[in-house]
């Protein structure tokens, strides 16, 4: 297996006034091509500090960050930006589509910005949402939208998906259908995805998880036989 | 980017009331700057086809009269090329249905010549055929009074009556505008006009055969005027020269370049103000956009669109504003330019003034309204961009709010009540918009009241001239100075004569130290009921009974002051004689001085001498009618001055001024509207939630109203207070460009006119509280509450 992300000893610190802020310290370890990571803590724990800094929407304070060998913590903004664009499809607990534009027109918003997208009607079809293109996103449910959400990051056809607390706004039955839709772009498409989120159960699907807590990495279980979402309760 | 551009649109539609508030803005000034552009250019182009076609002069001199053959001696000048000469002169013409006075100007041309300079342009009827009677007419005189080829009418020169016949109807370069004199103000060509007729003709009827008293000659290539000035002033010196000008201070050129260099300036500085307006309407717009939609910003960023991507969308809001407003105005403007071109025609006589639609200032106006707006735009729009992506995300900091220093003084804060304290917090919440409100409508109460106090301008330079101080009915000029008490005794023996009295006027040169001015001096009876002396254009003063009351502009000239004694040079006296100035006078229009009768002729010798005399009728039209006729047609009467027929003229004149008051208190009234409720938007959308807040813990909408239109109130009247000043200073400023030897303007602000214009600002702000009340009723609660911010 091929290593796509490497992290070496990256810490981020706030300093707001006259108070820092350690939000993440000496992070270490590897990710591979292909892998299902969930990255567990409490709020505050540094979660959503690690998945910006490894989507190069900021910056580490210090280490070291490579993407397939690529030096990402010394990448400049033009450089950072490209990476996000080809590498890195995100997902927001909130969804945030953009409101004016219709779920298809979020879809393809993210697909003009790469040479090879996938196929935005096929994407709907898979997604079951195609008579739901359409619709602005003020008419759709939050399941709808945060599918819509997962597939204008598909779209780019990136190699690594990074969701922030992705069913964090939803209803059991919802957020299920949603990881069912992270496993399969994981399992059918190959795409390296890291879902962070405080819910213990979610632990169940990941090959990997990462326990966060105070900034640091405190263990990393490696899970034998990962479950089917259906699997997990919470 | 189909997609983003397809965000910028629905954008644009969804923020459509302000946005179409800031394109208006825009198109007025474009339509301005396109119109008076291509104006100017219809005007300039025309005047150079003509001057060309019909061989405009390089120099013009006027002399008393000279004879012909002495023009021969101009000629022989080193410099200048062509020399001519001709004769010219005034007549009254003779309409008894007008009951008024009318002029023309009777001027001599070769009709054969083609070298001639000055050439008439004939445009209708058959022509001049050297009969004796037979004229050109000025195409203004001859529609005013419906004139037509083979039509006739009297006139009255010395006294005698004669007829002339159209032969149809001309234009000179000379008379492209035409006033009586320098001292004239405006153009009226329905009361004084050109004709033109045979030098035979001319000189048969004025009995001055081989005489001239108009110059006109044109210079060798590369001669300044200057060059030739002296020379040609010492050959026509004896002559009784009064004018020798280059082309460029020709009186109808003098006045046709201010009028388009007026334009002109006008046609860069409104159109900046306007854009400068709309400018910071997008600035702030765009400010708070990219607040409203940090999280989509960040979305954005973390999709991987560049910085120069989300830049660029959001400065294309204002660019794509800025060309709407700039292709509107366009259009409207060619229609401006139209319509002006036009109503020019009615002032100017160019031949070939057409309206000439030139896109290259559809060009121009595009970037002069895009180029702002777009860099409003990205002004308003680039604080977005010092966010790393993971700030983006994230809601901002909330601003500190500080506590205001009248809070502190709980005698004035406590009464305020809770929504008086949110109203004035709010106001100090953005204070830079809360600026930018006070600005906008300082500049649209100053641009109403400015407009507004133009009638109080006219009543103290003209009207209350003529009602005030001028309370005669009739005024007659002598050919030659007569005894006053006959003059006043014939005139009383006259049928309808109620009241007369003698005046004097009396050319002289005022001397004090080195500093010398030629003026003249009016002689009015001591106590006289016919003649008041105004001071500042509305205070009557007493003429003293000894010294000279002198007028303001030119007490400035001399460097004297009340008290000093000051020297007068007159004709009628070989030794110059001393003179006390026991007062000086504001005058905004003419510079006249005055004396008594009595000493003045003590003065000058010449005893109760007068040169004039003014008339009070016994009221009736048809009396006066009969009188004025009758003095027209009197043995040493050169004129007669119609009061009432000077005050028709200049309300006629002043007529299509209110038609441009009304225009400009519209757009007053928008100006201020788009400034309230662009940043009355802009504000709403960021108090959305307290708004709604307040809603959803019972708030009615009107208590809300009241908390905005309280807010919006205070930030107005500071902008009329602001706005005081700022009329002061617009009028000291057009003083300054429009002051000329003859009059200068008043700055005197119309108290009528600040009630006026704050009546407008007021309607400004009821509108626009009524469009932004339209927006909160309109609130989506449970919407604006569940969206994170």
């Amino acid at each position: 297996m091929t290593v796509i992300l490497r992290s070496e000893e990256l810490t981020k610190i706030y300093e707001t006034g006259e108070v820092s802020v350690v939000a993440l310290r000496d992070a270490s370890f590897e990710i591979e091509e292909g892998e299902f990571i969930v990255v567990l803590g409490p709020s505050g724990s540094g979660k959503s500090t690690l998945l910006n800094i490894l989507g190069g929407m900021d910056r580490p304070t210090s280490g070291r960050l490579y993407y397939r060998d690529a030096p990402i913590h010394e990448a400049t903004a033009r450089q950072l930006t490209l990476y996000r664009r080809k590498a890195v499809g995100f997902v927001f607990q909130f969804y945030n589509l953009l409101p004016n534009l219709t779920a298809s027109e979020n879809i393809r918003l993210a697909a003009e910005l790469v040479d090879k997208p996938l196929d935005v009607k096929d994407l709907l079809e898979d997604l079951a949402l195609i008579e739901k293109a359409d619709n602005f996103p003020a008419q759709l449910s939050g399941g709808q939208q945060q599918r819509i959400a997962i597939a204008r990051a598909a779209v780019k056809n990136p190699d690594i998906l990074l969701c922030d607390e992705p069913t964090g706004a939803l209803d059991f039955a919802t957020g299920l259908q949603v990881l069912k839709l992270l496993q399969l772009l994981n399992r059918k498409l190959g795409k390296t995805v890291m879902i962070i989120t405080h819910n213990q159960a979610m632990a169940g699907i990941a090959d990997r998880v990462f326990h966060l807590k105070d900034g640091r990495i405190e263990t990393i279980t490696v899970n034998a036989q990962p479950v089917d979402p259906e699997e997990i309760v919470w | 980017m189909v997609m983003l551009w397809r965000k910028l649109l629905r954008d644009l539609r969804e923020n459509w009331g302000a946005n179409l508030a800031c394109v208006a803005v825009i198109a007025l000034g474009i339509m301005t700057f396109n119109g008076y552009h291509m104006v100017v250019d219809n005007l300039d182009s025309a005047r150079l086809r003509f001057y060309e076609s019909c061989r405009f002069a390089d120099g013009f001199a006027s002399v008393k009269q000279m004879p012909a053959s002495e023009l021969s001696r101009l000629e022989a000048i080193d410099g200048i090329d062509q020399v001519q000469g001709h004769l010219r002169q005034d007549v009254t013409v003779y309409m008894p249905d007008w009951g008024q006075n009318l002029t023309l100007r009777l001027s001599a041309i070769d009709p054969e010549d083609t070298t001639a300079l000055n050439q008439v342009l004939q445009s209708q009827g058959p022509g001049i055929h050297d009969e004796s009677n037979e004229v050109l007419l000025g195409i203004g005189f001859a529609k005013a009074h419906d004139l037509q080829a083979g039509d006739s009418f009297d006139i009255i020169y010395q006294g005698k009556k004669q007829q002339l016949t159209i032969a149809g109807t001309g234009q000179s370069p000379e008379f492209i505008y035409l006033l009586p004199d320098s001292g004239s103000f405006f153009s009226d060509p329905a009361r004084f006009d050109v004709a033109f007729m045979t030098t035979a003709a001319l000189e048969d009827l004025t009995g001055h055969e081989g005489l001239v008293n108009e110059i006109a000659f044109t210079l060798r290539p590369g001669t300044d005027f200057h060059q030739i000035e002296n020379q040609a002033a010492e050959i026509l010196e004896p002559y009784g020269l009064t004018t020798l000008v280059a082309a460029k201070d020709q009186i109808s050129n003098f006045m046709l370049d201010q009028e388009i260099a007026g334009v002109k300036t006008m046609s860069n500085a409104i159109p900046a103000l306007f854009i400068g307006i709309a400018a910071l309407i997008l600035y702030l717009m765009l400010r708070r956009m990219v607040e409203q939609q940090r999280i989509q910003i960040g979305t954005l960023m973390a999709f991987g669109f560049g910085n120069l991507q989300i830049i660029s969308h959001y400065s294309f809001y204002g660019g794509f504003i800025g060309v709407a407003g700039a292709a509107a105005g366009a259009i409207v403007g060619t229609l401006l330019s139209g319509a002006m071109t036009e109503l020019y025609k009615m002032y100017f006589n160019l031949p070939d003034l057409v309206n000439q639609i030139s896109w290259r200032y559809a060009l121009y106006g595009l970037a002069f309204a895009a180029v702002p707006c777009l860099f409003a735009a990205f002004l308003g729009a680039r604080n977005i961009l010092r966010l790393e992506p993971a700030q983006a995300m994230q809601p901002p900091t909330p601003k500190r709010t500080r506590r205001l220093l009248i809070e502190r003084i709980k005698i004035l804060w406590e009464p305020l009540g809770m929504m008086g304290r949110m109203a004035l917090r709010n106001l100090f919440r953005n204070p830079g918009r809360s600026f930018f409100t006070i600005i906008g409508t300082t500049f649209a109460f100053a641009m109403m009241w400015f407009i507004f106090s133009y009638n109080l301008m006219i009543d103290l330079m003209i009207m209350n001239q003529l009602e005030k101080a001028q309370k005669y009915d009739l005024k007659i000029t002598l050919t030659q100075p007569a005894d006053a008490q006959e003059l006043v005794q014939s005139l009383l023996r006259m049928e309808g004569t109620d009241q007369a009295e003698p005046l004097m006027y009396a050319p002289v040169t005022l001397r004090q130290g080195p500093y010398a001015e030629e003026t003249s001096i009016t002689g009015v009876p001591d106590g006289s009921q016919l003649l008041k002396i105004l001071d500042k254009g509305e205070q009557v003063i007493a003429l003293p009974p000894e010294g000279l009351v002198l007028s303001k502009n030119l007490a400035g000239k001399l460097h004297t002051e009340v008290g000093q004694l000051i020297y007068v040079e007159s004709p009628f006296r070989s030794e110059p004689t001393q003179v006390y100035v026991t007062a000086i006078v504001e005058q905004y229009f003419g510079m006249e001085n005055f004396m008594s009768l009595e000493q003045l002729g003590q003065m000058l010798g010449t005893g109760e001498a007068a040169t004039a005399a003014m008339v009070k009728t016994r009221g009736d039209p048809y009396t006066l009618d009969r009188l004025e006729e009758k003095l027209l047609l009197a043995k040493g009467v050169s004129g007669v001055e119609n009061k009432a027929a000077i005050k028709k003229m200049y309300v006629d004149l002043m007529a299509p001024m209110n038609f441009a008051i009304y225009t400009m208190t519209l757009v007053g009234v928008f100006t201020a509207f788009a400034v309230i409720y662009s940043s009355g938007t802009v504000s709403l959308s960021e108090r959305q939630r307290e708004i709604s807040s307040s809603k959803v813990l019972g708030m009615t909408d009107g208590e809300i109203m009241r908390m905005l239109v309280m807010e919006n109130g205070v930030l107005t009247t500071l902008g009329i207070l602001a706005g005081v000043p700022t009329t002061k200073a617009m009028m000291l400023y057009m003083q300054q460009q429009f002051a000329t030897e003859l009059y200068s303007l008043p700055t005197r602000l119309d108290p009528m006119g600040f009630v006026q214009s704050m009546l407008g600002i007021g309607a400004a702000l009821a509108l626009s509280m009524m469009a932004i009340m339209r927006r909160i009723r309109r609130l989506e609660l449970s919407e604006v509450l569940k969206t994170r911010e």
